[in-house]
C-alpha cells in the first residue's frame, strides 16, 4: 500500500469534492476556504504532482480561457486506486483513533 | 476593473520557465495567470503584482538553494571519495601523479621555449606591419637568396609604391668595410654591434627612449644612439646626452650621443649596441652605395606597409620599380634580381638566407618539440586511463551503490571527471613547482634566460588552463564512459571480471606508450649517431691544435707580416697563416667567367683569399699542380687555386684545369690562371655538400690561423697575447680553437639530441611506471588463477614466463608497428644532411631491447612475487 501524506490526503479529498472542476487553482481556493488558512500554490502543486506520480489521480487537459492567457487547465480526477487509498487510510485512522477516543471519552466521563 | 495582461508578466514568466518542468508549464502558468487576474480584479494592480513578484522570487530562491545545497553536499562526497581513493591506492596515485607532473613539467618547459621563440620581434607595437626586403639573385643556373639588399631599393620603393609608407636601412659597419672600432676620449673602445641606420629607423622600430627623442635622434650627421646598458658601461651614471664618441673611418669622425634607448630584449633578431646616423658617412661613399649602386648589397632594408597592403601586389610593384632602375643593366651581365618581402616576425623562425643578422632558429624544430611534448602528455594520460580502467572492478561496487541510491549516469560521469581533474590539478601544482625549481637547469640547457615570472604570462597561463582541461578530458573520458555504464545489480551481485574488450583497450594503450617510447629512443640513437658521424668524420684538413685569432685594426693589420714572423719565432707555433675565411666560417662568393664559357653564363664560386702558408697550416693536399709559393710572388698575383669540386663543376679533369683562365666579374679583375687543384675538404659543416671553392693570394685577412704544438698551450697563448698587446694595445685578443668552433656548427643538432635524450628517458620512465602499476594489478587479480595452476602442478618459472609473455608481446608488437614509420621519418631528417650516417638496423634492435628491458625490469618483481606465492594463501577463502 502506497502511503499518503497529510497534505496529499487533504488535496485528494478536495479533488473528490470539486468533482469535474478540480485543478490547481480551484483546489487551492477550496482548501484555503475550508481550512481558513492560505494555501500557497506551491503547497498544492507539490502534492498534486506526487499524487499523479503515485497514480491516485488521473489528469487531462481542460478548456482554455482568455483570463488564463489562452492556456488550458490541467483537470484532476480521482482514480479508483485513489478512492481505495482514501478508504484504506480512513479505516486505518479509525482503528487508531478508536483507542484514543475510548480512553479520552472515558476519562471525561469519570470526571 | 477589467483585467489587462501586462507585458511585464510575460517577461517574468519567461524567466520562471527556466525552473518549471516543460510538462507542467501550460497548466501552471494558466493557473498563476488566472489567480493573478482574480487578485487584480479584487484588490487592484499593486497587490496582484506584489503577489506575483513575491512568489516568483521565493521560488527562485528555493530552487537555487535546493540545487546548490545538494550539489554541494554531493561535491563534498565526491571530494571525500576521491581523496579516500587517493590514499587507499597510494601506489597507483603516486604513479599517476608522478607521471603526470613530470610530463606537465616537461610540457611547460617546451611551452615556454616555444612561446619565447614565437615571441621574437613581436614586442613592437606595429610589428605586423614591418617587413623586410630580401632579394634573390639569379646568375646563370645559380640562385642566391640574400637577406641583404643594395641601398637604393629602400628609398625607391618608398617613393614609388604607395603601400610602402616608410623605409629604414641598417648596415653593420663591418659589412661596408673593415671593423672600425669606436673611440672614446681618443682611446680605442672596441665593441661589437655597431650599425649605421637611416634617420627613419625609429619611425619603424618603436624602441623606448630613456634619453633623447626618437624623431630627432638620428637626423643630424654625427649622431649616435646607444642602448642603456652600453651607455651605462661607457659613461656610468652620467647623463650620456651630448657625450662624444668617435670613429676614424668613412669620414665619420666625432659623434654626439643624441639618444639612449632601453636595452633590447633578447627576443629580437636585430641586436645592436650603437646606431650611428647614416648621414655621418662621408658623402662620396654615401652617394655611391645609397643611390646609384643597385649591385652592392650590404644593407638590411625594412619597410612599414599600409595596413591594407596586399603583399603580392607590393612585390609586383617592387619588380616594376627594380626593372625601371636597374633591370637592363643586370640583364646585360646575365643576372636577374628579384625583390621579395617577408614579415619581420617570421624572420627568426622561417628565414634562412645569406647574411642574416643572427643565426635563426628553425620552425620545424619548434613543431618537432611540440610533437614530442604532446607524446609525453599522451603517455602520461594513457597511464592515467589505464590505471583507472584497471581499477574499475574495484570501483564497480561503489558505482553500483551510487546508482541504487539514485545516481544517474551523468552524476557518475561528473564524479569520474572530477576525480581525474583533482589528480591533474595536484600534478599541475607539482609540475609547476618542478619547473620553478629546475628553471636554471633548463636555462643552461636551452641557452635562454627565462625567469620565473615568465611562467605567469597570461598566454602561458591560458595554455596551462587549456592543458588542464584537455588532459582531464582525455584521461577521464574513457573511464567515465566505461564506469558509468555499469549495471548496478550486476556490480553488487557478481564479482566483476574485467572483460576482454577492456583488456584490448588497455593493451592498445600500452602499445601506444611503447610506440612512443621506442620512437624516441630510436630517434635519440640516430641523432647521436649522426652527431658522432659528423664529429668523427675526416674533414680533409688538420683541425687539431689550430687556434684562430680574429684580426683587428691597428698594427696587426698594417704590419701583418711582421706580426706573423714574430709569432713564428716561438718554437711552439709551427705555422701561421692569414685568410679571409677559415673552415667553419662563412666565405664570400664571386661570379667567374671560366675560360671557354659564355660571357653571360657566370659561375658562382665561393672565394677565399689566403696567404702562402694556408695550405701548409691546414695540411691540405694538392691533387694536381702546385700550391702558392712565396718564391714566385709576382706570378702568384695572377694565380688561382681551386678545389676538386670546382674542376668538376666546370667539367675539367684535374690535369686539364691547370693553366685554365678564370675571370672574376664581381671584382672586375683581369683573368687569372689556375695553378693547382686542392683535394676536397669540408670548409663548411657536413650539413652542406662540398661547394666549389677558389683561392687567391692575399697577405692579410680577417683571421690568423696558428698551428701550435700540443705542449705548453697556455704558455703559447700568453705569448700570443703578449705580442698582440704590443701590436694592438687596447684591443682585446679574440681567439678560438678551430675544432671546438667547427663543432659549434652542429649546435642545433646538439640541442635536438639533448631534447631527445631527456624526453626519451622521460617517456621510458613514465611508460615503465605505468607498466609497473599494471603488472602489480594483474598479479593481484590473478592470485587465484595462479594458485589453482600451482596446485595443479605448474612451476613458478613457467608462471613467470606466462605472465611476462603478455607484457613482452605488447612491447614486441609496438616495436613491429613503429619500425616503418620511424625509419622513414628519421631518413627524412637525415636527408637534410649532405653527409649522413646510415641507419643501422642494430640501432633499432637496440631501442627495442632497451624497451623490452624496461618492460621486464618493471614487471618482473611483481610477477615473480605472484608466481612464487604459496597457493594456500590465495585459495584459502574459496
Amino acid at each position: 500500500m502506497i502511503p499518503l501524506s497529510r497534505r496529499e490526503e487533504q488535496v485528494l479529498l478536495a479533488i473528490w469534492n470539486l468533482k469535474d472542476n478540480a485543478y490547481l487553482l480551484s483546489i487551492k481556493k477550496h482548501l484555503s476556504k475550508l481550512t481558513g488558512s492560505n494555501w500557497p500554490l506551491s503547497a498544492v502543486q507539490k502534492p498534486l504532482l506526487q499524487l499523479e506520480r503515485k497514480g491516485f489521480i488521473k489528469t487531462h487537459m481542460g478548456e482554455a480561457s482568455p483570463v488564463r492567457g489562452g492556456r488550458r487547465k490541467k483537470i484532476c480526477r480521482i482514480s479508483p486506486i485513489g478512492i481505495d487509498a482514501l478508504k484504506a487510510l480512513r479505516k486505518e485512522q479509525e482503528v487508531l483513533w478508536q483507542e484514543f477516543l475510548n480512553i479520552e471519552i472515558n476519562s471525561i466521563n469519570k470526571k | 476593473m477589467t483585467y489587462d495582461r501586462q507585458k511585464k508578466v510575460r517577461l517574468r514568466e519567461r524567466f520562471l520557465r527556466l525552473f518549471v518542468s516543460e510538462t507542467e508549464c501550460e497548466s501552471f502558468f494558466g493557473d498563476t495567470d488566472e489567480y493573478y487576474s482574480e487578485l487584480y480584479v479584487e484588490k487592484g494592480a499593486f497587490p496582484a503584482n506584489l503577489w506575483y513578484a513575491f512568489h516568483m522570487t521565493k521560488s527562485i530562491i528555493t530552487y537555487l538553494y535546493v540545487s546548490t545545497f545538494w550539489s554541494l553536499i554531493m561535491f563534498r562526497n565526491y571530494l571525500k571519495i576521491a581523496f579516500r581513493n587517493l590514499k587507499r591506492y597510494k601506489g597507483f596515485s603516486f604513479i599517476n601523479i608522478l607521471g603526470l607532473s613530470l610530463s606537465i613539467a616537461a610540457s611547460i618547459f617546451i611551452l615556454m621555449y616555444i612561446h619565447y621563440e614565437l615571441s621574437y620581434d613581436k614586442f613592437f607595437p606595429n610589428a605586423t606591419r614591418i617587413f623586410r626586403i630580401t632579394n634573390e639573385i639569379f646568375l646563370g643556373d645559380t640562385e642566391i637568396n640574400h637577406s641583404q639588399t643594395p641601398g637604393p631599393p629602400g628609398p625607391a620603393f618608398a617613393a614609388e609604391i604607395p603601400e610602402v609608407l616608410q623605409y629604414a636601412r641598417i648596415v653593420r659597419i663591418s659589412s661596408i668595410g673593415e671593423n672600425i672600432p669606436l673611440k672614446k676620449d681618443a682611446e680605442v673602445f672596441e665593441d661589437s654591434g655597431i650599425f649605421l641606420a637611416d634617420s627613419t629607423f625609429f619611425d619603424i622600430f618603436q624602441h623606448t627612449f630613456v634619453y633623447g627623442a626618437p624623431q630627432s635622434a638620428l637626423k643630424q650627421p654625427g649622431s649616435i644612439v646607444l642602448t642603456e646598458g652600453t651607455a651605462h658601461r661607457l659613461f656610468g651614471n652620467d647623463d650620456p646626452l651630448g657625450k662624444i664618441l668617435s670613429m676614424s673611418g668613412f669620414g665619420i669622425g666625432d659623434m654626439k650621443v643624441t639618444g639612449v634607448i632601453k636595452d633590447l630584449p633578447d627576443n629580437t633578431h636585430m641586436k645592436f649596441n650603437y646606431l650611428i646616423s647614416y648621414h655621418s658617412l662621408n658623402e662620396s661613399i654615401r652617394n655611391e652605395i645609397t643611390f646609384s649602386d643597385w649591385g652592392y648589397f650590404p644593407f638590411h632594408t625594412y619597410v612599414m606597409l599600409d595596413k591594407n597592403a596586399n603583399l603580392s601586389e607590393v612585390e609586383r610593384k617592387m619588380e616594376e620599380v627594380y626593372q625601371k632602375h636597374s633591370g637592363e643593366k643586370h640583364t646585360e651581365i646575365g643576372a636577374r634580381w628579384k625583390y621579395s618581402i617577408n614579415k619581420m616576425t617570421d624572420i627568426h623562425l622561417r628565414s634562412h638566407l645569406n647574411g642574416e643578422l643572427e643565426t635563426n632558429n628553425n620552425i620545424e624544430y619548434i613543431y618537432l618539440q611540440s610533437i614530442v611534448a604532446l607524446m609525453i602528455m599522451i603517455i602520461a594520460c594513457s597511464n592515467f586511463m589505464n590505471l583507472f580502467v584497471a581499477r574499475s572492478t574495484d570501483r564497480a561496487k561503489e558505482i553500483g551503490i551510487r546508482k541504487v541510491f539514485g545516481a544517474i549516469r551523468k552524476n557518475i560521469i561528473y564524479q569520474i571527471f572530477g576525480e581525474s581533474l583533482i589528480m591533474i590539478i595536484i600534478s599541475l601544482f607539482l609540475g609547476l613547482t618542478a619547473v620553478i625549481s629546475l628553471l636554471p637547469f633548463f636555462n643552461s640547457l636551452s641557452g635562454l634566460t627565462l625567469s620565473i615570472p615568465y611562467i605567469f604570462n597570461p598566454q602561458i597561463l591560458l595554455f596551462l588552463f587549456f592543458l588542464l582541461v584537455a588532459t582531464s578530458l582525455i584521461s577521464g573520458v574513457y573511464p567515465a564512459v566505461l564506469l558509468s555504464r555499469f549495471h548496478p545489480v550486476r556490480t553488487i551481485k557478481h564479482n566483476m571480471r574485467s572483460s576482454r574488450k577492456r583488456n584490448y583497450f588497455r593493451r592498445s594503450l600500452v602499445v601506444l606508450q611503447f610506440v612512443i617510447s621506442i620512437s624516441l629512443i630510436f630517434s635519440t640513437i640516430v641523432v647521436l649517431d649522426q652527431l658522432d658521424f659528423m664529429k668523427d668524420q675526416n674533414l680533409g684538413f688538420d683541425k687539431e691544435q689550430v687556434i684562430i685569432i680574429k684580426v683587428k685594426p691597428g698594427r696587426v693589420r698594417t704590419e701583418a707580416a711582421a706580426f706573423k714572423d714574430l709569432l713564428k719565432m716561438n718554437p711552439e707555433i709551427t705555422e701561421a697563416s692569414f685568410s679571409t675565411s677559415v673552415p667553419g666560417q662563412r666565405t664570400g662568393v664571386n661570379a667567374f667567367i671560366p675560360e671557354g664559357f659564355q660571357q653571360d653564363a657566370p659561375q658562382i664560386i665561393e672565394t677565399v683569399r689566403v696567404d702562402y702558408d694556408f695550405i701548409e697550416t691546414y695540411k691540405l693536399e694538392m691533387v694536381s699542380g702546385r700550391p702558392f709559393s712565396d718564391v714566385m710572388e709576382t706570378e702568384e698575383q695572377n694565380a688561382y687555386l681551386v678545389n676538386e669540386q670546382t674542376a668538376e663543376l666546370l667539367g675539367w679533369s684535374l690535369d686539364e684545369s691547370i693553366g685554365k683562365g678564370m675571370q672574376n666579374i664581381t671584382t672586375e679583375e683581369p683573368e687569372k690562371k689556375i695553378v693547382g687543384v686542392i683535394k676536397n675538404y669540408h670548409h663548411k659543416s657536413l650539413k652542406n655538400a662540398i661547394a666549389p671553392m677558389i683561392y687567391e693570394i692575399r697577405s692579410i685577412g680577417r683571421y690568423l690561423s696558428l698551428k701550435i704544438s700540443a705542449e705548453n698551450v697556455s704558455e703559447t697563448l700568453s705569448y700570443v697575447e703578449e705580442k698582440w698587446t704590443e701590436f694592438s694595445p687596447g684591443l682585446d685578443l679574440e681567439y678560438f680553437f678551430l675544432d671546438e668552433n667547427f663543432e659549434k656548427l652542429y649546435r642545433s643538432e646538439e640541442k635536438l639530441s639533448t631534447l631527445f635524450k631527456y624526453f626519451a628517458f622521460l617517456a621510458v620512465f613514465i611508460s615503465g611506471l605505468g607498466l609497473f602499476a599494471l603488472a602489480t594489478y594483474t598479479a593481484e587479480q590473478r592470485t587465484k588463477d595462479i594458485g589453482i595452476r600451482k596446485v595443479l602442478g605448474a612451476h613458478s618459472a613457467g608462471l613467470v614466463v606466462m605472465m611476462l609473455k603478455s607484457f613482452l608481446g605488447v612491447v614486441l608488437f609496438a616495436s613491429v608497428i613503429t619500425f616503418p614509420v620511424i625509419y622513414y621519418l628519421m631518413n627524412l631528417w637525415l636527408s637534410s644532411f649532405a653527409f649522413k650516417t646510415d641507419i643501422s638496423p642494430w640501432s633499432y634492435v637496440l631501442s627495442v631491447v632497451l624497451a623490452l628491458a624496461v618492460a621486464v625490469f618493471t614487471t618482473a618483481h611483481q610477477t615473480i612475487k605472484a608466481a612464487s606465492s604459496n597457493p594456500i594463501d590465495s585459495l584459502r577463502y574459496e
